[in-house]
Parts: C-alpha cells; sequence; structure tokens
C-alpha cells in the first residue's frame, strides 16, 4: 500500500487495507511515538463521528421496507448486489465518461455538471418496460418521461433541483425549470438560486417560492400539495385562455384541489407521506447510532406498544405550536447538564412559537442504558421531562392520533434517581450541547420507560 | 466536590462524562477493532459497566482512565477472540488506553467533532453521496462501494482520502477561525 504520510498510512490501518508486514511497521512507530497514538486515536473518534452521521443521514430518508437501525450486511449486500445488476448496461462509471468535459476525480467533476439531470439513487425500483437500463447515477435528458411501476427514485437536476418520484407514477423532466407529473406523487426540494421550479400537474401549476413541498394526484384527478418548508404559489392550467386562480400555501400548509385545479379544503400536512420529505422539513439535522428517527408519529406510546431494548425513538409531534398560556416545561435551554428532573419548573412564556418532538425509550423488561445525541437546526427553547408535565402538555404538543396515556403514568418522564428524598440509583442525564443540540444518558428499569418533549423554536413565517 | 457527601450530584457528573468523553472512547476501542459494529456493541457494553459500577468512582478527574481502563479490558477480550488476519498487537491496546487519555483531557476532541459534522452538511452534494455509501453501513467494504461507483479499488480509495483530506482541512480551517475569532 502506498502511503504518503502518517494521515494516509492511519487512515490506510483504519480501512483494514494494510497487510501484515504494514501493521508490524506501524505497531513498532506506536509504541514508539505518541503523538501518533494520539493522532490515531483521534482519527479514529472522528470516522466514528462520520459513521454515526452518515446512518444517521440515511435513516432520515423514509425508506421503502422497514429500516434496519443496525447495519443489516445479509440484507444490505443483497440489495446492492441487486443494484449492482440492474446498472450492469449504463453504470456510474458510463455517466461519467458521458460528461462534456470527462473528469476523473467525480470531486472536481461536481463543480461543472455536464448534465441536464440525472438519477441520485433507487431504492426498490421497478421500471416500465423500455427503462429497465435506468439505474443510480444515469443521466436524464430533457423530454424524457419516467414511468416508476414502484419503489423510489431520487432525481437531481443541474440546477440543483431534487425531485422524489415515487412509484407508481408518471413524470416528464421537461425543461431546466420544470417538470410534469401526471399521476402519483413526489416532493421536491428546490434550492434558492433556481426559485421559480414548477411542476406542472394535469390541471395545476405549481409554482416554487423557495421551498421543499410534496404533490400526490390520483387517478380522479384529484390533487394534494403539502408545503414543508418555505412557500408554494399553485395556479389553474384550465382552460387556457381564463384568468388564472391562485393560491398560495406557506411552511405545514396542506391543501386538496379538484380535477379542475381548483381549491378543495385544507389538509393536515402530511410530513411522514413523502419519502422526499427530507430531514430539513423535520428541522433535525443529526442524530447518532442509538437513536431511530420515525418519520410518522405512532399511533400508540402507550407501555409495550414502541418497544425496543436498543433503539431511543424520535419523532416530530407537531408544528408552529403558539402558546396560549405561560407554560411550565422542565429546563431552558443553556442550562448545562441536567439531571434533577423531579424539582425542576420553569415557564415558557404565552406566545412562544415552537415544534415539538418526542423522545421515547422503553426496552421492556430489561434494564438498559443508553447515550445519544440529537442537533436541530433551530435552537432548543427548553425540555418537558417530568411526568407530570409531560402530561399537562400532551394535549397542546402531543402528535394528532398518537394515544400518550401510560398506566404507570409516573414513570414517563425521566428519573433522578431518587426515591423518598434518597438517591436510589443512577439518574437520567441531559446536557444542552450549544443551543441546538442535546445530548443524553438514560436508564430505564423494567416496568418503567423515558420520555422528554424537545421543544424547538420554530421558524419564523 | 465532595462526592462521598453528593452521591447524586457525582452520578449525575458521572453520566454527563460518558456523554462528553464519547467521542474519545470510540476512538479508543475502533482504533482497536476496526470495526463499527463491534466498536458500538462494546462502547454500549462499556457505557453499562460504567453506569453499573458507579459506586467505584472516586471522583471526577478519575472518570476517564476508569472508563479507558472498562474498554482496555473489553477490548483486549474482543482482540483475542477476533479472527481478524491483520490483527493489532495486544500490547498496543494499553499504549492506544493511554494516548486515549491524552487526547481527552486537551478538549478539543469535542470542538473537533462539532467542527467537522458543520464540514460533513457542507460537502458537495457527490462527495456527501459517496461518504455516505461508504459509511452509512449499507456495503461492507470499499471493494463493494468501488463496484458501485464503476472504478477500480484504487481509484475509490483516492476518492475516499481526498474527501477526508479536505474534510480535514475544513476541519482545521474552522479551529483556526474559531481560534483566532
Amino acid at each position: 500500500m502506498n502511503v504518503e504520510s502518517d494521515f494516509d498510512l492511519l487512515l490506510a490501518y483504519l480501512d483494514d487495507e494494510l497487510d501484515d508486514t504494514e501493521v508490524a511497521s506501524l505497531t513498532e512507530r506506536l509504541q514508539a511515538e505518541p503523538s501518533l497514538a494520539e493522532q490515531l486515536v483521534l482519527l479514529a473518534g472522528e470516522e466514528g463521528k462520520i459513521a454515526e452521521w452518515a446512518a444517521a443521514t440515511s435513516r432520515m430518508r423514509p425508506p421503502v421496507d422497514s429500516p434496519p437501525r443496525r447495519r443489516s450486511f445479509g440484507v444490505a449486500r443483497l440489495v446492492a448486489s441487486l443494484v449492482l445488476s440492474l446498472t450492469a448496461a449504463i453504470g456510474v462509471s458510463a455517466w461519467y465518461a458521458m460528461q462534456e468535459n470527462p473528469r476523473k476525480d467525480p470531486i472536481a467533476a461536481e463543480e461543472e455538471p455536464a448534465f441536464d439531470a440525472r438519477l441520485v439513487k433507487t431504492t426498490g425500483c421497478t421500471w416500465d418496460e423500455g427503462q429497465a437500463d435506468i439505474s443510480d447515477g444515469s443521466s436524464l435528458e430533457f423530454g424524457t418521461t419516467l414511468q416508476l411501476i414502484g419503489g423510489i427514485a431520487e432525481i437531481e437536476y443541474a440546477s440543483g433541483v431534487r425531485v422524489v418520484i415515487e412509484g407508481p407514477v408518471t413524470f416528464e423532466l421537461s425543461s431546466a425549470d420544470s417538470g410534469e407529473l401526471t399521476v402519483g406523487q413526489l416532493s421536491a426540494t428546490v434550492p434558492k438560486k433556481a426559485t421559480g421550479f414548477t411542476i406542472q400537474t394535469p390541471t395545476l401549476a405549481v409554482i416554487d417560492r423557495g421551498t421543499q413541498f410534496g404533490l400526490r394526484i390520483d387517478e380522479a384527478g384529484t390533487t394534494e400539495v403539502h408545503v414543508f418548508q418555505g412557500e408554494v404559489e399553485t395556479q389553474t392550467r384550465e382552460p387556457e385562455e381564463a384568468p388564472k386562480v391562485r393560491k398560495t400555501l406557506t411552511t405545514t400548509q396542506a391543501a386538496k384541489f379538484n380535477d379542475r385545479g381548483r381549491f378543495a379544503g385544507w389538509l393536515e400536512p402530511d410530513y411522514g407521506g413523502f419519502a422526499g420529505a427530507a430531514r430539513h422539513a423535520y428541522g433535525v439535522t443529526h442524530t447518532d447510532r442509538a437513536m431511530r428517527w420515525l418519520p410518522k408519529a405512532p399511533p400508540s406510546l402507550e407501555e409495550g406498544e414502541l418497544q425496543s431494548g436498543s433503539d431511543i425513538f424520535l419523532f416530530l409531534e407537531r408544528r408552529g405550536v403558539v402558546l396560549e398560556q405561560d407554560t411550565e416545561i422542565t429546563s431552558y435551554q443553556r442550562r448545562g447538564t441536567q439531571a434533577h428532573f423531579s424539582i425542576e419548573v420553569v415557564t415558557l412564556p404565552a406566545g412562544t412559537q415552537v415544534d415539538s418532538y418526542m423522545l421515547h425509550f422503553d426496552p421492556g423488561a430489561s434494564t438498559q442504558s443508553r447515550l445519544g445525541g440529537i442537533r436541530f437546526e433551530r435552537p432548543i427553547l427548553g425540555i418537558i421531562a417530568r411526568a407530570d408535565q409531560l402530561r399537562a402538555t400532551d394535549d397542546i404538543f402531543g402528535a394528532h392520533g398518537t394515544r400518550y396515556h401510560c398506566k404507570n403514568a409516573a414513570t414517563r418522564g425521566l428519573d433522578d434517581g431518587v426515591e423518598g428524598g434518597a438517591e436510589k440509583k443512577s439518574p437520567d442525564v441531559v446536557a444542552y450541547k450549544q443551543d441546538t443540540g442535546l445530548a443524553f444518558a438514560l436508564q430505564v428499569h423494567p416496568g418503567t420507560l423515558d420520555q422528554v418533549r424537545i421543544l424547538v423554536a420554530s421558524e419564523e413565517k | 466536590m465532595n462526592y462521598k457527601k453528593n452521591a447524586e450530584q457525582r452520578n449525575a457528573m458521572m453520566a454527563a462524562l460518558l456523554v462528553r468523553h464519547r467521542t474519545a472512547l470510540y476512538g479508543y476501542i475502533f482504533a482497536c477493532v476496526r470495526n463499527h459494529h463491534d466498536a458500538e456493541d462494546i462502547l454500549q457494553d462499556v457505557s453499562m459497566a460504567a453506569v453499573g459500577s458507579i459506586d467505584k468512582l472516586q471522583d471526577e478527574s478519575g472518570f476517564l482512565p476508569w472508563v479507558i481502563e472498562i474498554a482496555r479490558r473489553r477490548v483486549l477480550v474482543h482482540v483475542r477472540r477476533s479472527q481478524r488476519t491483520t490483527i493489532l498487537s495486544p500490547e498496543l491496546v494499553p499504549i492506544l488506553a493511554e494516548a486515549a487519555n491524552r487526547v481527552a483531557a486537551t478538549n478539543c476532541i469535542s470542538d473537533r467533532s462539532e467542527a467537522l459534522l458543520e464540514c460533513l452538511e457542507s460537502l458537495p452534494p457527490r462527495s456527501r453521496q459517496i461518504i455516505i455509501q461508504r459509511y452509512d453501513g449499507s456495503i461492507r467494504g470499499v471493494d463493494e462501494l468501488a463496484e458501485k461507483l464503476g472504478r477500480t479499488m484504487q481509484a475509490t480509495y483516492g476518492v475516499l482520502k481526498r474527501i477526508r483530506q479536505r474534510l480535514r482541512s475544513c476541519v482545521e480551517r474552522k479551529l483556526s477561525t474559531e481560534a483566532s475569532g
């Protein structure tokens, strides 16, 4: 293995790329050079952070099938081999070769996109006859109509617009700044530079005003527009000569339009129902491996209903809640380390606008400890970790359709390890990390569960 | 702080320390076992052992050597059982443990981790995609990634190395900006 620096050498070692002789030589150096050993530990810690970030980022995308929380190589390899067999015809290397200015370094190449659009990632895709050779990395020309029978495909326009289509769906890449959805559903994430990007449906033009949104069209021609972030404008298309009927939707708004493109009522925004409602739609930028993100609030949080010995579950409960009155919570942000949950009461003032997230750890019949961390896009305002405060705020912040009732309601929150005025066992601990991060060490005993409601500042409208 | 008189506070501090030093601890374990699954399992095992034997912790300054000692024992058991062909010498396990103690004591690892996460978020889309594919656990090794990218192993290592170098420069830049700001 040819290595040019200690950094390369240590990276190669961690990647298991050194042979026996090279490992022996490195071992000698590590014994003789304390600074090299420190460099190795530091690099290995960073490798762990990257793996944590990659797993969390990958997990944020709602999966087609139930996602393995831990790495399941057997299944992953099977899926990978299937994808590889599909990519044989074109393949990513061929895609690079097709560039006007092919460059071997994909990092350098991305500064000069020479494609109309391309397929970034496909998951479990079955394409219509004639499109079987489409695979990850395929370039797509404007005018191409994609007919996806099943699965999820993510398309990237050269402008940076990302469209995720979910089969069954028919979608045409019309031009650099538009696409056409005939039937099915998609979600689009539009960067600022591409504002004005438009998705045409048979009855509507949905024009981006700097946003992330989802579109769904059923066989009867009814269209749903869900705005996850930002703003979109809808315009009727028919009849062509008639004045357009316009409607504007903003963050967290969703609406239904009839088969003539006319407004037909408001909907609850369906964050969990769109694969492309990417993580920023949820306002969470990072979770570590102990946590499992649920794209949709579960039907029940009662004991035993959402149970795992290894996973701490997290989901968005509600967005944009404006407090009608002063509300008791357990701690404010920037309180440092927190472990006295039974006695803490502070108040969040009326008028505060928050997004609410629920963290839930119920390992069942065994005692389990987990360490975890989470980072949000916007500042954390505080947490609710006391059982009585959780109960009192379920109606205010709780997800619609989720049952929060617990038979042993007193054991819902975090535990400070104090019983009868004396310390009996290890407490749960929460530590604020800057204004957007939270780290925690949870320990759950049989018959109890840990829950924390995390309140994050809503985006200003 | 009088730890004997204030056991509750000691408990809270111990758990918080476990969170704070997670990256250094993981770094030590991963440096020894070089497998994220195994490292994660050992880390969770060490955390549980630490929480379970909290009474043995005398004071805050003893936390790191104590928890690394727990990790060292578990790593040694793992290394002895390992089927790897290019195995780490068991003699290195205590040497890396000492290095982990020194690294964690500098308090720089937390800043580095924060900077690294910011740098990962700012990666260009294609680099980001490659890093996710490499690290998210969906493939076994670089050979699979190479196949997926339609490149040779050597070229794929080159790409990964360049992204890691880019991340490293980004982290250094951020840290030096913070230091000068």
